[in-house]
Protein backbone atom coordinates (compact mmCIF):
# COMPACT_ATOMS: atom_id res chain seq x y z
CA UNK A 1 0.00 0.00 0.00
CA UNK A 2 1.38 3.40 -0.92
CA UNK A 3 1.82 6.11 1.71
CA UNK A 4 -0.85 8.12 -0.08
CA UNK A 5 -3.30 5.26 0.18
CA UNK A 6 -2.46 4.61 3.82
CA UNK A 7 -2.82 8.24 4.88
CA UNK A 8 -5.99 8.82 2.86
CA UNK A 9 -7.62 5.78 4.49
CA UNK A 10 -6.38 6.64 7.96
CA UNK A 11 -7.74 10.18 7.82
CA UNK A 12 -11.00 8.96 6.23
CA UNK A 13 -11.56 6.92 9.39
CA UNK A 14 -11.39 10.20 11.32
CA UNK A 15 -13.87 11.83 8.93
CA UNK A 16 -11.16 13.92 7.24
CA UNK A 17 -10.87 14.03 3.44
CA UNK A 18 -7.61 14.70 1.63
CA UNK A 19 -8.19 17.75 -0.59
CA UNK A 20 -11.83 17.96 0.52
CA UNK A 21 -13.56 21.32 0.99
CA UNK A 22 -14.78 21.21 4.59
CA UNK A 23 -13.01 23.36 7.21
CA UNK A 24 -11.28 20.28 8.71
CA UNK A 25 -10.21 18.71 5.41
CA UNK A 26 -6.50 18.59 4.63
CA UNK A 27 -5.30 20.39 1.50
CA UNK A 28 -2.04 18.88 0.32
CA UNK A 29 0.54 21.22 -1.20
CA UNK A 30 3.23 18.64 -1.91
CA UNK A 31 3.13 14.86 -2.10
CA UNK A 32 5.96 14.38 0.41
CA UNK A 33 3.22 15.11 3.01
CA UNK A 34 2.00 11.49 2.74
CA UNK A 35 5.32 9.93 3.59
CA UNK A 36 5.98 12.36 6.45
CA UNK A 37 2.47 12.02 7.93
CA UNK A 38 2.91 8.24 7.95
CA UNK A 39 5.61 8.72 10.61
CA UNK A 40 2.86 9.80 13.05
CA UNK A 41 2.24 12.99 15.03
CA UNK A 42 5.83 14.22 14.77
CA UNK A 43 5.90 13.89 10.97
CA UNK A 44 2.44 15.38 10.61
CA UNK A 45 3.40 18.44 12.66
CA UNK A 46 6.76 18.94 10.96
CA UNK A 47 5.21 18.71 7.53
CA UNK A 48 2.67 21.36 8.57
CA UNK A 49 5.50 23.64 9.76
CA UNK A 50 7.17 23.22 6.38
CA UNK A 51 4.00 24.08 4.50
CA UNK A 52 3.41 20.62 2.99
CA UNK A 53 -0.29 20.95 3.80
CA UNK A 54 -2.89 23.44 4.97
CA UNK A 55 -6.29 23.31 6.56
CA UNK A 56 -8.91 26.01 7.01
CA UNK A 57 -9.42 25.19 10.69
CA UNK A 58 -6.60 23.45 12.56
CA UNK A 59 -8.67 23.05 15.71
CA UNK A 60 -11.57 21.45 13.79
CA UNK A 61 -9.12 19.00 12.21
CA UNK A 62 -7.67 18.10 15.61
CA UNK A 63 -11.10 17.67 17.17
CA UNK A 64 -11.67 14.99 14.51
CA UNK A 65 -8.27 13.41 14.99
CA UNK A 66 -8.44 13.25 18.79
CA UNK A 67 -12.04 12.10 19.10
CA UNK A 68 -11.59 9.40 16.46
CA UNK A 69 -8.59 8.11 18.41
CA UNK A 70 -6.40 8.47 15.34
CA UNK A 71 -3.86 9.69 17.86
CA UNK A 72 -3.88 6.17 19.28
CA UNK A 73 -3.61 4.45 15.90
CA UNK A 74 -0.80 2.14 14.83
CA UNK A 75 1.05 5.00 13.13
CA UNK A 76 1.51 7.01 16.28
CA UNK A 77 1.81 4.07 18.64
CA UNK A 78 5.35 3.30 17.56
CA UNK A 79 6.39 6.82 18.47
CA UNK A 80 4.55 6.79 21.78
CA UNK A 81 5.98 3.42 22.80
CA UNK A 82 9.47 4.67 22.10
CA UNK A 83 8.87 7.76 24.24
CA UNK A 84 7.19 5.79 27.01
CA UNK A 85 10.14 3.42 27.21
CA UNK A 86 12.46 6.35 27.50
CA UNK A 87 10.33 7.84 30.31
CA UNK A 88 10.19 4.52 32.13
CA UNK A 89 13.91 3.82 31.90
CA UNK A 90 15.20 7.24 32.83
CA UNK A 91 14.12 10.32 34.74
CA UNK A 92 13.29 12.83 32.00
CA UNK A 93 12.96 15.63 34.49
CA UNK A 94 16.32 15.64 36.20
CA UNK A 95 17.66 19.05 37.23
CA UNK A 96 19.62 19.31 34.01
CA UNK A 97 16.81 18.16 31.74
CA UNK A 98 14.29 20.41 33.51
CA UNK A 99 16.34 23.36 32.36
CA UNK A 100 15.95 22.25 28.72
CA UNK A 101 12.31 23.34 28.50
CA UNK A 102 13.19 26.58 30.21
CA UNK A 103 15.90 27.33 27.70
CA UNK A 104 13.90 26.36 24.62
CA UNK A 105 10.49 27.69 25.67
CA UNK A 106 10.39 30.05 28.63
CA UNK A 107 13.59 31.88 27.79
CA UNK A 108 12.13 32.75 24.38
CA UNK A 109 12.03 36.50 23.95
CA UNK A 110 9.48 37.82 26.41
CA UNK A 111 8.36 40.43 23.89
CA UNK A 112 6.97 37.58 21.78
CA UNK A 113 4.81 36.36 24.69
CA UNK A 114 3.69 39.91 25.39
CA UNK A 115 2.25 40.05 21.90
CA UNK A 116 -0.31 37.35 22.57
CA UNK A 117 -0.79 37.04 26.35
CA UNK A 118 -2.90 39.42 28.46
CA UNK A 119 -1.42 42.24 30.57
CA UNK A 120 -0.74 39.98 33.59
CA UNK A 121 1.26 37.56 31.38
CA UNK A 122 -0.83 34.62 32.54
CA UNK A 123 0.50 31.69 30.51
CA UNK A 124 -2.07 29.27 31.95
CA UNK A 125 -5.83 28.99 31.68
CA UNK A 126 -7.76 32.25 32.15
CA UNK A 127 -11.35 32.25 33.37
CA UNK A 128 -13.77 33.52 30.74
CA UNK A 129 -16.62 33.69 33.23
CA UNK A 130 -19.20 36.00 31.67
CA UNK A 131 -16.58 37.83 29.59
CA UNK A 132 -14.82 37.49 26.23
CA UNK A 133 -12.04 39.86 27.24
CA UNK A 134 -8.64 38.31 27.97
CA UNK A 135 -7.63 40.93 30.55
CA UNK A 136 -10.85 40.42 32.52
CA UNK A 137 -10.46 36.65 32.24
CA UNK A 138 -6.92 36.94 33.64
CA UNK A 139 -8.14 38.98 36.60
CA UNK A 140 -11.01 36.58 37.35
CA UNK A 141 -8.51 33.70 37.29
CA UNK A 142 -6.04 35.54 39.55
CA UNK A 143 -8.76 36.55 42.00
CA UNK A 144 -10.05 32.98 41.98
CA UNK A 145 -6.57 31.72 42.95
CA UNK A 146 -6.40 34.24 45.84
CA UNK A 147 -9.93 33.42 46.90
CA UNK A 148 -9.42 29.66 46.90
CA UNK A 149 -6.21 30.09 48.88
CA UNK A 150 -8.07 32.44 51.30
CA UNK A 151 -5.16 34.86 51.03
CA UNK A 152 -5.08 37.56 53.71
CA UNK A 153 -2.79 40.53 54.26
CA UNK A 154 -0.79 38.68 56.91
CA UNK A 155 -0.04 35.65 54.69
CA UNK A 156 3.35 34.60 53.43
CA UNK A 157 2.79 32.95 50.06
CA UNK A 158 5.08 30.69 48.01
CA UNK A 159 4.47 30.64 44.24
CA UNK A 160 6.32 27.66 42.72
CA UNK A 161 6.65 28.31 38.98
CA UNK A 162 5.97 32.04 39.17
CA UNK A 163 6.52 32.80 35.47
CA UNK A 164 6.71 36.53 34.77
CA UNK A 165 5.31 37.42 38.20
CA UNK A 166 1.68 38.08 37.23
CA UNK A 167 0.19 36.29 40.25
CA UNK A 168 2.74 37.82 42.61
CA UNK A 169 1.89 41.30 41.40
CA UNK A 170 -1.87 40.72 41.57
CA UNK A 171 -1.89 39.03 44.98
CA UNK A 172 0.53 41.48 46.60
CA UNK A 173 -1.25 44.57 45.31
CA UNK A 174 -4.86 43.43 45.85
CA UNK A 175 -4.49 41.27 48.95
CA UNK A 176 -1.47 42.81 50.62
CA UNK A 177 0.37 39.51 51.22
CA UNK A 178 4.10 38.77 50.96
CA UNK A 179 5.10 36.54 48.06
CA UNK A 180 8.13 34.48 47.22
CA UNK A 181 8.17 33.39 43.58
CA UNK A 182 10.32 30.55 42.23
CA UNK A 183 11.27 30.08 38.60
CA UNK A 184 13.96 28.18 36.73
CA UNK A 185 14.16 30.83 34.02
CA UNK A 186 16.64 33.66 34.57
CA UNK A 187 14.88 35.70 31.90
CA UNK A 188 11.52 35.31 33.63
CA UNK A 189 13.06 36.18 36.99
CA UNK A 190 14.63 39.37 35.67
CA UNK A 191 11.33 40.43 34.15
CA UNK A 192 9.31 39.48 37.26
CA UNK A 193 11.62 41.45 39.59
CA UNK A 194 11.11 44.59 37.58
CA UNK A 195 7.40 43.95 37.12
CA UNK A 196 6.78 43.59 40.87
CA UNK A 197 9.18 46.33 42.00
CA UNK A 198 7.98 48.19 45.09
CA UNK A 199 5.77 45.31 46.25
CA UNK A 200 6.59 42.75 48.98
CA UNK A 201 7.69 40.23 46.35
CA UNK A 202 10.91 38.22 46.21
CA UNK A 203 11.83 36.23 43.08
CA UNK A 204 14.28 33.33 43.33
CA UNK A 205 15.84 31.34 40.49
CA UNK A 206 15.88 27.75 41.72
CA UNK A 207 14.91 24.18 40.94
CA UNK A 208 12.10 23.10 43.32
CA UNK A 209 14.42 20.32 44.52
CA UNK A 210 16.92 22.89 45.78
CA UNK A 211 14.40 25.04 47.64
CA UNK A 212 15.36 23.79 51.09
CA UNK A 213 18.74 25.36 50.49
CA UNK A 214 17.37 28.68 49.21
CA UNK A 215 14.49 29.22 51.66
CA UNK A 216 14.62 27.72 55.12
CA UNK A 217 11.21 29.06 56.24
CA UNK A 218 7.54 28.09 56.06
CA UNK A 219 4.59 29.58 54.19
CA UNK A 220 0.90 30.05 54.93
CA UNK A 221 -0.18 29.42 51.35
CA UNK A 222 1.51 27.65 48.43
CA UNK A 223 0.51 27.98 44.79
CA UNK A 224 1.68 25.52 42.12
CA UNK A 225 0.22 26.94 38.92
CA UNK A 226 1.04 25.55 35.47
CA UNK A 227 4.25 24.01 36.83
CA UNK A 228 3.63 20.34 37.64
CA UNK A 229 3.18 19.70 33.89
CA UNK A 230 6.99 19.94 33.71
CA UNK A 231 7.79 17.82 36.76
CA UNK A 232 7.27 14.28 35.40
CA UNK A 233 5.36 11.49 37.17
CA UNK A 234 8.49 10.08 38.78
CA UNK A 235 8.99 13.34 40.67
CA UNK A 236 5.40 14.16 41.75
CA UNK A 237 5.85 12.55 45.13
CA UNK A 238 9.14 14.38 45.67
CA UNK A 239 7.50 17.71 44.81
CA UNK A 240 4.54 17.14 47.12
CA UNK A 241 6.85 16.13 50.00
CA UNK A 242 8.82 19.33 49.50
CA UNK A 243 5.60 21.37 49.40
CA UNK A 244 4.38 19.68 52.58
CA UNK A 245 7.66 20.57 54.27
CA UNK A 246 7.27 24.25 53.40
CA UNK A 247 3.62 24.55 54.40
CA UNK A 248 2.48 25.82 57.80
CA UNK A 249 0.28 23.30 59.57
CA UNK A 250 -2.87 25.34 59.02
CA UNK A 251 -1.92 26.42 55.51
CA UNK A 252 -3.44 25.67 52.12
CA UNK A 253 -2.00 24.47 48.80
CA UNK A 254 -3.59 25.17 45.44
CA UNK A 255 -2.51 23.00 42.53
CA UNK A 256 -3.58 24.43 39.16
CA UNK A 257 -2.69 22.06 36.33
CA UNK A 258 -3.74 20.64 33.01
CA UNK A 259 -5.25 17.22 33.62
CA UNK A 260 -5.07 14.19 31.39
CA UNK A 261 -8.10 11.94 30.97
CA UNK A 262 -5.71 9.17 29.95
CA UNK A 263 -2.75 8.04 31.98
CA UNK A 264 0.60 8.40 30.24
CA UNK A 265 4.21 8.92 31.14
CA UNK A 266 5.04 11.09 28.12
CA UNK A 267 3.67 13.82 25.91
CA UNK A 268 2.85 13.98 22.20
CA UNK A 269 6.14 13.58 20.26
CA UNK A 270 5.68 16.80 18.28
CA UNK A 271 4.92 18.83 21.44
CA UNK A 272 7.90 17.11 23.08
CA UNK A 273 10.29 18.16 20.33
CA UNK A 274 9.08 21.66 19.51
CA UNK A 275 7.16 23.10 22.47
CA UNK A 276 7.51 21.53 25.91
CA UNK A 277 10.61 19.37 26.30
CA UNK A 278 10.31 16.70 28.99
CA UNK A 279 6.75 17.58 29.89
CA UNK A 280 3.76 15.35 30.67
CA UNK A 281 0.20 15.92 31.79
CA UNK A 282 -0.81 14.16 35.03
CA UNK A 283 -3.82 11.91 35.51
CA UNK A 284 -6.01 11.97 38.63
CA UNK A 285 -4.48 8.70 39.83
CA UNK A 286 -0.93 9.98 39.49
CA UNK A 287 -1.73 13.12 41.49
CA UNK A 288 -3.67 11.29 44.19
CA UNK A 289 -0.79 8.83 44.53
CA UNK A 290 1.65 11.71 44.98
CA UNK A 291 -0.48 13.34 47.71
CA UNK A 292 -1.46 10.21 49.63
CA UNK A 293 -0.77 10.55 53.34
CA UNK A 294 0.50 14.11 52.91
CA UNK A 295 -2.55 16.17 51.97
CA UNK A 296 -6.31 16.20 52.43
CA UNK A 297 -8.15 17.27 49.29
CA UNK A 298 -10.91 19.79 49.89
CA UNK A 299 -11.88 20.85 46.42
CA UNK A 300 -11.18 19.54 42.90
CA UNK A 301 -12.64 21.35 39.92
CA UNK A 302 -12.37 21.21 36.15
CA UNK A 303 -12.27 24.37 34.05
CA UNK A 304 -11.13 22.84 30.73
CA UNK A 305 -13.74 24.77 28.72
CA UNK A 306 -12.06 28.01 29.81
CA UNK A 307 -8.73 26.77 28.46
CA UNK A 308 -10.23 26.37 25.01
CA UNK A 309 -11.33 30.03 25.11
CA UNK A 310 -7.92 31.06 26.47
CA UNK A 311 -6.04 29.33 23.65
CA UNK A 312 -8.41 30.82 21.13
CA UNK A 313 -7.77 34.34 22.51
CA UNK A 314 -3.97 33.79 22.46
CA UNK A 315 -4.04 32.47 18.91
CA UNK A 316 -6.11 35.42 17.69
CA UNK A 317 -3.73 37.86 19.39
CA UNK A 318 -0.74 36.01 17.94
CA UNK A 319 -2.10 36.30 14.39
CA UNK A 320 -3.25 39.89 14.87
CA UNK A 321 0.23 40.88 16.08
CA UNK A 322 2.23 38.67 13.74
CA UNK A 323 3.80 41.57 11.85
CA UNK A 324 5.12 42.99 15.12
CA UNK A 325 6.42 39.57 16.25
CA UNK A 326 8.15 38.99 12.91
CA UNK A 327 9.90 42.33 13.28
CA UNK A 328 11.37 41.50 16.73
CA UNK A 329 15.16 41.41 16.72
CA UNK A 330 15.86 38.34 18.81
CA UNK A 331 18.17 35.36 19.34
CA UNK A 332 15.55 33.22 17.66
CA UNK A 333 14.16 34.05 14.21
CA UNK A 334 10.40 34.54 14.23
CA UNK A 335 9.95 33.34 10.67
CA UNK A 336 7.05 31.75 8.80
CA UNK A 337 7.99 28.29 10.13
CA UNK A 338 7.77 29.61 13.71
CA UNK A 339 4.39 31.16 12.92
CA UNK A 340 3.01 27.87 11.60
CA UNK A 341 4.52 25.98 14.55
CA UNK A 342 2.94 28.32 17.10
CA UNK A 343 -0.50 28.23 15.45
CA UNK A 344 -0.31 24.45 15.28
CA UNK A 345 0.61 24.24 18.97
CA UNK A 346 -2.13 26.62 20.17
CA UNK A 347 -4.92 25.19 18.02
CA UNK A 348 -4.11 21.49 18.47
CA UNK A 349 -4.08 22.15 22.25
CA UNK A 350 -7.40 23.99 21.98
CA UNK A 351 -8.94 20.97 20.22
CA UNK A 352 -7.78 18.67 23.03
CA UNK A 353 -9.66 20.85 25.55
CA UNK A 354 -12.69 21.11 23.23
CA UNK A 355 -13.17 17.33 23.17
CA UNK A 356 -12.23 17.02 26.88
CA UNK A 357 -9.19 14.89 26.19
CA UNK A 358 -7.38 17.46 28.36
CA UNK A 359 -8.91 19.19 31.38
CA UNK A 360 -7.87 22.04 33.67
CA UNK A 361 -7.88 21.19 37.34
CA UNK A 362 -7.73 23.34 40.43
CA UNK A 363 -7.16 21.28 43.55
CA UNK A 364 -7.19 22.76 47.06
CA UNK A 365 -5.46 20.79 49.80
CA UNK A 366 -4.28 21.09 53.39
CA UNK A 367 -1.90 18.99 55.43
CA UNK A 368 -3.15 15.71 56.82
CA UNK A 369 -3.96 15.85 60.51
CA UNK A 370 -4.46 19.62 60.71
CA UNK A 371 -8.20 19.47 61.08
CA UNK A 372 -8.66 23.00 62.30
CA UNK A 373 -7.69 24.22 58.81
CA UNK A 374 -11.36 24.57 57.87
CA UNK A 375 -11.93 25.15 54.18
CA UNK A 376 -14.95 26.64 52.44
CA UNK A 377 -15.40 29.76 54.55
CA UNK A 378 -14.68 32.25 51.79
CA UNK A 379 -17.69 32.96 49.65
CA UNK A 380 -16.78 31.37 46.32
CA UNK A 381 -18.90 32.09 43.31
CA UNK A 382 -18.62 29.64 40.44
CA UNK B 1 -9.86 48.45 61.89
CA UNK B 2 -6.64 48.15 63.87
CA UNK B 3 -4.36 51.17 64.33
CA UNK B 4 -5.97 52.78 61.30
CA UNK B 5 -5.50 49.71 59.09
CA UNK B 6 -8.33 47.69 57.65
CA UNK B 7 -7.95 44.16 59.02
CA UNK B 8 -11.27 42.54 58.13
CA UNK B 9 -14.71 42.96 56.57
CA UNK B 10 -18.03 41.94 58.13
CA UNK B 11 -20.83 41.13 55.69
CA UNK B 12 -24.35 39.79 56.24
CA UNK B 13 -23.18 36.49 54.81
CA UNK B 14 -20.23 36.35 57.23
CA UNK B 15 -22.52 36.94 60.20
CA UNK B 16 -24.96 34.27 59.04
CA UNK B 17 -22.20 31.73 58.55
CA UNK B 18 -20.66 32.62 61.90
CA UNK B 19 -23.73 32.72 64.10
CA UNK B 20 -26.32 30.45 62.46
CA UNK B 21 -27.38 27.83 64.97
CA UNK B 22 -25.14 29.38 67.64
CA UNK B 23 -27.18 32.32 69.02
CA UNK B 24 -24.71 32.89 71.86
CA UNK B 25 -22.18 34.09 69.24
CA UNK B 26 -24.41 37.11 68.49
CA UNK B 27 -22.81 38.71 71.59
CA UNK B 28 -19.21 38.06 70.56
CA UNK B 29 -16.74 40.53 69.05
CA UNK B 30 -16.78 41.33 65.34
CA UNK B 31 -13.32 39.93 64.76
CA UNK B 32 -14.74 36.42 65.16
CA UNK B 33 -17.08 36.86 62.20
CA UNK B 34 -15.01 39.09 59.96
CA UNK B 35 -13.46 37.99 56.69
CA UNK B 36 -9.75 38.64 56.58
CA UNK B 37 -9.44 37.48 52.95
CA UNK B 38 -10.78 40.33 50.84
CA UNK B 39 -9.82 42.29 47.75
CA UNK B 40 -8.08 45.64 48.08
CA UNK B 41 -7.86 47.97 45.15
CA UNK B 42 -6.44 51.38 44.51
CA UNK B 43 -9.04 54.06 43.90
CA UNK B 44 -7.89 54.53 40.28
CA UNK B 45 -8.43 50.89 39.19
CA UNK B 46 -10.63 50.68 36.07
CA UNK B 47 -14.25 49.64 36.36
CA UNK B 48 -13.51 46.67 34.06
CA UNK B 49 -10.94 45.32 36.50
CA UNK B 50 -13.31 45.92 39.40
CA UNK B 51 -16.14 44.03 37.68
CA UNK B 52 -13.80 41.08 36.96
CA UNK B 53 -12.74 40.91 40.64
CA UNK B 54 -16.32 41.22 41.91
CA UNK B 55 -17.28 38.24 39.77
CA UNK B 56 -15.30 36.11 42.25
CA UNK B 57 -15.90 37.89 45.56
CA UNK B 58 -18.90 40.23 45.99
CA UNK B 59 -17.08 43.16 47.64
CA UNK B 60 -13.75 44.96 47.61
CA UNK B 61 -12.02 47.53 49.82
CA UNK B 62 -11.10 50.72 48.00
CA UNK B 63 -7.78 52.16 49.20
CA UNK B 64 -5.74 55.29 48.76
CA UNK B 65 -2.31 53.84 49.52
CA UNK B 66 -2.66 52.55 53.08
CA UNK B 67 -5.80 54.58 53.78
CA UNK B 68 -9.13 52.73 53.59
CA UNK B 69 -11.69 54.80 51.67
CA UNK B 70 -14.71 52.49 51.66
CA UNK B 71 -16.21 49.20 50.67
CA UNK B 72 -17.59 48.71 47.17
CA UNK B 73 -20.12 45.97 46.42
CA UNK B 74 -21.82 44.47 43.39
CA UNK B 75 -24.95 46.55 44.03
CA UNK B 76 -22.85 49.75 44.00
CA UNK B 77 -21.61 48.82 40.53
CA UNK B 78 -25.13 47.94 39.41
CA UNK B 79 -26.44 51.32 40.61
CA UNK B 80 -23.55 53.07 38.89
CA UNK B 81 -24.31 51.26 35.62
CA UNK B 82 -28.01 52.07 35.97
CA UNK B 83 -27.24 55.77 36.38
CA UNK B 84 -25.16 55.68 33.19
CA UNK B 85 -28.28 54.73 31.17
Amino acid sequence: MSFKHLITNTFAAAGVRIDGDRPWDIRVNTDRFFQRAARGPLGLGESYMDGDWDVESLDALFRNIISSDLAGSAISKINMIRLALRARLSNLQTRKRSRAVVETHYDLDHRMYEKFLGPYNQYTCCFFDGTDDLEEAEIIKLEMLCNKLEITATDKVLDIGCGWGGFAKYAASHHGCEITGITLSKEQAAYAREYTAGLPVEIIVSDYRDLSVSLGRKFDKILICGMIEHVGYKNYRKLMKIVSGFLQDRGLVLLHTIGNTQETSVTDPWIEKYIFRNSMIPSMRQLIGACRGLFVMHDWENYGHYYSKTLSAWQQNFERNWDAIKALQSKRAFDERFRRMWNYYLLASKAAFDVESLLLWQIVMSKVGCRDAVYGRVNLRY
Amino acid sequence: MHDGDLVGVVTEDAIIQYAFGKPELMHSNVDGAMQTAFIRLEKDVSINNLVAMLSVQPYAAVMDGAEFLGLITRSDVLNYLRKQM
